[in-house]
This record gives C-alpha cells, sequence and structure tokens, in this order.
C-alpha cells in the first residue's frame, strides 16, 4: 500500500473490523465501485451514444448504447420482452425477465444483435462468446414503471415521493462476469484503463443500464422525464446466496478492499480538516440525517435498526460546528468516540469522514484489484505456524465445535440452479456435499492436529492433505490482516445478509432492504451521473447517500 | 466446444472436489488444467482412480507410494520447492497432467523406470486462454462436478435461498 506519502493513525484491528456483525454494517464510501467508475467517466470525458433503437410503442424491442472509455468501445445491448406477471420473481429460479442485458465488447454489428437477441434472454441456458463482457438481467419495478409512463402520458404530476423512495425502474437480479457461460474471462480486460478495478466492467453495465431504463419509460410514456427526477433514478439489485461465497473464495482481494478502506480512514483521522472541509462534513451529516429519514424498509427489525441510528447520528452530528471540525485531532477524537455506539453507527462515520477527503484517498482505490491467490510457504516449520494460529486465529481456535449449534448450518450448491444454498446440517441431508466455506471450522481442525508436531509444514501436509487450504489461508492471514472473516460461517446464528451488505456496500449499494437473513434489495447509483451530464460537462462525484431532490 | 478459462476451471475444481479431493489440491489442479487444456484426457483418466492413502518415507527425502497424483503431486512440488534433494513418485508416468501439474508449481518432472522424480525448476508462465474442448470430455468433468450438487426439495427451495416466489411491486 502507499501508505508512506501520508501521515496515518493506527488501523482498526482486524479482530474489530472483520466481524459479520460489523460487516453487515458497512454503508458506500467514496472508495466504492460505482463512484470509482462514475468519476472515471468524468475525468476521461467519457461520452454514451444509442446508436440503436428498436422499440414498439409498449417498450418492447432491442437498444444498443455505446461508450468510449481509456481508448476502447463498451456497448450495452438491451432486450425486452412481455412477461407475464406470474413469471416475475428475482430468483435465481426465475426462466424469463422484463429485460436482458449484455456488456459488449466493441460495437455489435447487425448479426451480433441478432445472436444477442436470441441469447441474451436465456441468460444461464445462453452461450456467450469472447466479445460479450457481462451478462445480466431485469425486472421492472412495475408500478413505479407504470405510474411514471401514466404521467409522462397525460402530462400530469411525476409520483416524485414514490420515485425517491423505490429509487429505480428496474432491478437487476443477477450481474455475471468472468467467463460465466462463455463471456469474456476477466484477463481479457482486467489491464484495460478505466476496468481494472475490481467488478469495474460490472459496474459500467449496471450504469449503462440504468440510462436504458430511462430511455425505455420516456419512450413508452411519449415525453422526457426532468434530468433532476432521473438522476433520483438509480438502479435496482436483488441479491441472494449467490454473492456470498466470493468473499470466502478470494481471501486476497477481501483484504485489498478491506485495507484500502481501512488505510483512508487511518489517513483522515490525522488530516488537516481546514474550514472548507469541515462545512462539507456538516452539510454531510445533515444529507445522511435526511438519507437515513427516507430510508425506510418492512422488515421490522431492519428498520429498528435504522430508527436507533437516525437517533444515535442526530446526538453524535447536531453540535458539531466548522470551528471543532477544524481543530486539529477532532476526527480522530469522534471516531473513537463513536466506538462506544453501535456498529451501524460507526460505519456510518467511517463512510461519511471518508467523504471530503477525495485528494487523500482517491488514489487508494488503484490498491483494490488483487489477481493473486494465497501460495504455500512450504519452507514454514509446524512450531511457526502455530505461532501464527496462536497469534492471529483465537477467533477459530476458540470455537467449541463439539457445540451442535457451531456447525448448525452448511453451505451447498443446489443440483437445480447451480447456486449456493444454506441448509440446516443437524435437520437437512446434503452435509456431505459441503461447499467448502467453513473456514473457521478448518483452522479449528488444523490447530487440534498441529498439535505436538515438528518439522516442515509439507511433511505435516503428506500426513494431513485435508488440511492444505487452512495451512495456506492461515499463511496468507499472517501477512494480510484482512483476508477473513473472523467469524463462524456454519454457526447456527451466522446470517449471510451480513456478507452480502459488505460486498455491496463496495459495489455501493444503499437503501438495503433485507428481506430475509439471505438475501436483499438495494439500490445503486440513485443520484450518480447521468449520460447527459458527462456529454455537457457538467457530471458531479458528490452523490454520496441519496437524498430527495426536494 | 468453446470455452472460457475461468469455466473450465471452475468445472475442473468441481469435478475434483467430486471425487472428495481437499479444496486446495482441487484448486492447484483446476489451476493447472485451465493453463494446459490439453491435459484433460489424462486429468479424466486420474478422476476415475480411487483416492485411497498415500504411503509417504521421508527416509531418504520423499518417497510416495500409491500416490493419487491429484493430491499428492501437491506436497511432492512443496518438497521439491523446499529443497528436498530427491522427491520420487513410484509407479507413475510423466503425461500431459503431471506436465501441467508442475508447470503450474513451477517444478521439473523426469521419469525413470516408471517412477516419477520431481525437482525444483523455473516457474513459467501461465496462459490462462478459451479453449475449444469436445462435448464428450466437458459432459464428463460435467459428471464429476454434479457428485457436489445437492438434490433440492421443495422445503430447501424456500429456506436455503429466500426471495419470493414472485415480485411484482
Amino acid at each position: 500500500m502507499k501508505d508512506e506519502m501520508f501521515p496515518a493513525a493506527k488501523l482498526r484491528k482486524p479482530n474489530d473490523v472483520m466481524r459479520l456483525s460489523r460487516m453487515g454494517a458497512m454503508f458506500p464510501s467514496r472508495l466504492s465501485f460505482l463512484r470509482n467508475l462514475t468519476r472515471r467517466l468524468i475525468q476521461d470525458g467519457s461520452t454514451v451514444s444509442r446508436g440503436h433503437w428498436e422499440m414498439d410503442e409498449e417498450g418492447y424491442g432491442t437498444a444498443v448504447y455505446t461508450i468510449k472509455l481509456g481508448g476502447y468501445s463498451y456497448s450495452l445491448f438491451a432486450v425486452t420482452q412481455a412477461l407475464n406477471p406470474e413469471m416475475r420473481t428475482d430468483r435465481v429460479i426465475a426462466e424469463a425477465w422484463d429485460a436482458a442485458f449484455v456488456l459488449y465488447d466493441g460495437v455489435p454489428d447487425a448479426s451480433e444483435i441478432a445472436r444477442l437477441s436470441i441469447n441474451a434472454p436465456s441468460q444461464e441456458i445462453g452461450r456467450f462468446t469472447e466479445k460479450d463482457l457481462c451478462l445480466s438481467r431485469a425486472n421492472k419495478s412495475v408500478r413505479l414503471f407504470d405510474q411514471i409512463v401514466t404521467s409522462l402520458r397525460n402530462g400530469s404530476d411525476l409520483p416524485t415521493k414514490k420515485i425517491h423512495e423505490i429509487g429505480y425502474l428496474m432491478r437487476t437480479t443477477a450481474v455475471y462476469g468472468n467467463g460465466k457461460f462463455g463471456i469474456a474471462d476477466r484477463n481479457k480486460i482486467e489491464s484495460r484503463p478505466g476496468l481494472e478495478g475490481p467488478f469495474m466492467a460490472e459496474m459500467l453495465t449496471v450504469w449503462l443500464i440504468r440510462t436504458f431504463t430511462h430511455d425505455l419509460v420516456e419512450h413508452v410514456g411519449g415525453a422526457s422525464l426532468p434530468d433532476h427526477i432521473k438522476r433520483q433514478l438509480g438502479i435496482g439489485n436483488s441479491t441472494g446466496l449467490g454473492m456470498a461465497p466470493f468473499l470466502v473464495s478470494h481471501p486476497l482481494l477481501l483484504h485489498s478492499w478491506m485495507i484500502s478502506r481501512e488505510t483512508a480512514l487511518a489517513r483522515v483521522r490525522v488530516a488537516e480538516v481546514g474550514s472548507k472541509k469541515s462545512k462539507q462534513l456538516i452539510d454531510l451529516a445533515r444529507r445522511a440525517a435526511q438519507h437515513l429519514l427516507e430510508w425506510n424498509v418492512p422488515d421490522p427489525i431492519h428498520q429498528e435498526r435504522i430508527v436507533q441510528l437516525r437517533e444515535d447520528w442526530s446526538n453524535f452530528t447536531s453540535d458539531l460546528t466548522v470551528k471543532e471540525l477544524s481543530d486539529e485531532g477532532t476526527l480522530d477524537r469522534l471516531l473513537v468516540q463513536s466506538t462506544t455506539g453501535t456498529e451501524d453507527l460507526q460505519e456510518l462515520v467511517v463512510s461519511w469522514m471518508l467523504e471530503p477527503f477525495g485528494d487523500l484517498i482517491d488514489g487508494l482505490t488503484e490498491c483494490m484489484a488483487n489477481p493473486f491467490e494465497p501460495t504455500l510457504d512450504a519452507s514454514m516449520r509446524c512450531d511457526e505456524l502455530q505461532c501464527i494460529l496462536d497469534e492471529h486465529c483465537g477467533y477459530a481456535t476458540k470455537v467449541n465445535f463439539d457445540d451442535p449449534h457451531s456447525t448448525g448450518q452448511f453451505w451447498y450448491v443446489s443440483e437445480a440452479k447451480l447456486e449456493p444454498r444454506i441448509g440446516q446440517r443437524h435437520s437437512e441431508d446434503g452435509a456431505d456435499r459441503e461447499s467448502p466455506l467453513d473456514i473457521t471450522r478448518r483452522i479449528h481442525a488444523l490447530n487440534q492436529d498441529l498439535s505436538g508436531q515438528s518439522g516442515p509444514i509439507w511433511q505435516f501436509l503428506a500426513l494431513f492433505p485435508q488440511h492444505r487450504m487452512a495451512v495456506l489461508r492461515v499463511q496468507a492471514l499472517a501477512q494480510n490482516n484482512y483476508s477473513e472473516i473472523r467469524d463462524n460461517l456454519v454457526d447456527a446464528d451466522m446470517a449471510p445478509i451480513d456478507m452480502l451488505r459488505c460486498k455491496l456496500s463496495f459495489f455501493g449499494a444503499s437503501k438495503f432492504d433485507p428481506k430475509s437473513r439471505l438475501w436483499t434489495r438495494i439500490t445503486m447509483g440513485q443520484g450518480a451521473p447521468l449520460a447527459s451530464d458527462l456529454a455537457t460537462n457538467t457530471a458531479s462525484d458528490d452523490w454520496w447517500l441519496p437524498v430527495s431532490a426536494g | 466446444m468453446n470455452v472460457s478459462s475461468n469455466e473450465l476451471q471452475t468445472a475442473v475444481l468441481k469435478a475434483c472436489r467430486g471425487i472428495g479431493l481437499p479444496i486446495a489440491q482441487a484448486q492447484d489442479v483446476a489451476a493447472a488444467v485451465a493453463a494446459r487444456p490439453k491435459a484433460i484426457p489424462d486429468f479424466l483418466k486420474y478422476l476415475s482412480e480411487p483416492l485411497q492413502g498415500a504411503d509417504f518415507d521421508f527416509t531418504n527425502g520423499v518417497e510416495v507410494k500409491n500416490a493419487n497424483i491429484l493430491r499428492d503431486f501437491a506436497v511432492c512440488a512443496d518438497a521439491a520447492i523446499f529443497g528436498t534433494p530427491s522427491v520420487v513418485i513410484r509407479d507413475v508416468d510423466r503425461c500431459e497432467l503431471i506436465i501441467a501439474l508442475a508447470k503450474h508449481r513451477g517444478v521439473m518432472v523426469k521419469t525413470k523406470s516408471n517412477d516419477l522424480s520431481v525437482s525444483k525448476g523455473a516457474a513459467s508462465e501461465l496462459l490462462f486462454e478459451r479453449c475449444n474442448l469436445s462435448t464428450k470430455d466437458w459432459a464428463a468433468i460435467g459428471q464429476y462436478a454434479t457428485l457436489t450438487y445437492v438434490p433440492e426439495t421443495d422445503q430447501s427451495r424456500i429456506d436455503g435461498a429466500g426471495a419470493g416466489l414472485t415480485d411484482n411491486d
């Protein structure tokens, strides 16, 4: 990490940061990937053109949008169809969607449009080529879409309150990248300017889908939406367990994301604030308060958390003054003060503090990609590994796995849809085919078998080949302290929704709307620049935590 | 059938898991095969072999009998990289899969009298590219991969994945 150039406080401890409950309280920040992408689009002077639009009056047909970024052209192919409401489900078991999309490398000609028109609506059972970079699909928020269409057709008032509350016209239910179903491998694009960062192609896809949804509702409604309304319309997403294993199976990437954010925080804690940034922090605190007021969800437990956070945030920020914030050490003191509050409060404080300090921290986004996997240090001796276990892995070695509660759940892949699911170990079949996400349990087992062993670790692994993964992960953890979720992912009380929120916050999601412990809806890009903002050089990076236009 | 490198790697990983290979060794094999798809016929041959326990003897370096290459090559490569002077796997012929595994780990392999010796080598750049596979090979890999999937029940569809049955809002 490029730490040396900036003064920085100590990093927060991995044992505190990498807990599921805290990961499940994270908020989007200026380091989030969609923010990073839109900054890049602004810097690059990217513009969007719509080279193909064949839609009937009801909005069914095909469209192609092309954007230039970093010297390359990328196109979003979109195809829409009439969908029986009974078929409209956000679940991965769905077989049809209102719209399907492909991010295409270059500009598709007529034959490629014909190919994509056939394959894109089929999604997982379609077949794709190296020219196809991402694959996605989306369903309408039918009531909002129809209400806006009606307003546009009648010239009546737009449902502005509902527009802000819902925040999107369509929500994606999957965005596939990296070779899935035959699309291009990530290594094809990972060094291209603008797409080097994690999930940049996927972020470009969803940002372009958002543009398409605006055009679609205007087309069907027969009139234009004001730009300030369009900015309020982001793109929704419905996310389930399919996303969760990624954080476990990419430990070094997780470390890179986390340490970038923690390094950013460490820099900001000791940064000179000054009156301009102090004023900005106060404005942002007010914006966050409004955002919290406008963020309401049906789930009673999460709504209770939001209500509590509103109160905590008000208490935390209401007396802040420009003078106080400008004083040396104030941000550090505030961060320490926040630790007496809930993790929701603490994580909101982190995202808030980072926001005005782009000059100090935006460069850290360059450190968030990490193509490496843990490699074994075969020369390490068993006693050295034991020291690492003792120093870093208490969260795993101290769990009582004899307690059935500690192994109450298991992860598996369903035969029907080849997607991750969660089972109840002590009451359901299938645990014999468990997916290896039980890292904590594996580290615990390694610790038990390592006891009393000596010699090089490779000899130990010859006798205990089942521990190779745990050894790799423990060795990696010693060098990459934020690489592991420091909780038991098979505990009966483990809630996958915490993993989802962590990952989605890095994407830039807000307005988390959990529907259960297993899936959530979110909003992406609400308040983000429009394609027309890029065209007129009026795009702004100031869209942390969306609030209604008023 | 033209497949992406990541598709192949994922399918090989699942196939290895399907026969009960530990996850880290499965990851090694998957990366090795994805970087050298012509190893697939050998890979399929080894997949069909039982995963019996190997006999390791560390008296004079490393000598392995009854090795399962998919599982035990990793630790032999570890030993060679560590600098162990003699690493020998008994009754194993050099083949495309072993070359793939050796390249992946940056070790050299030689066959002498039906035994395979593994020694320290230079790391070489691995290329992960799309490839064309026969539908027969692809299906065979997929058959082993299915051994990792859990058949669903009505209850698991509801409890295990979340989300509503319809989402009209």
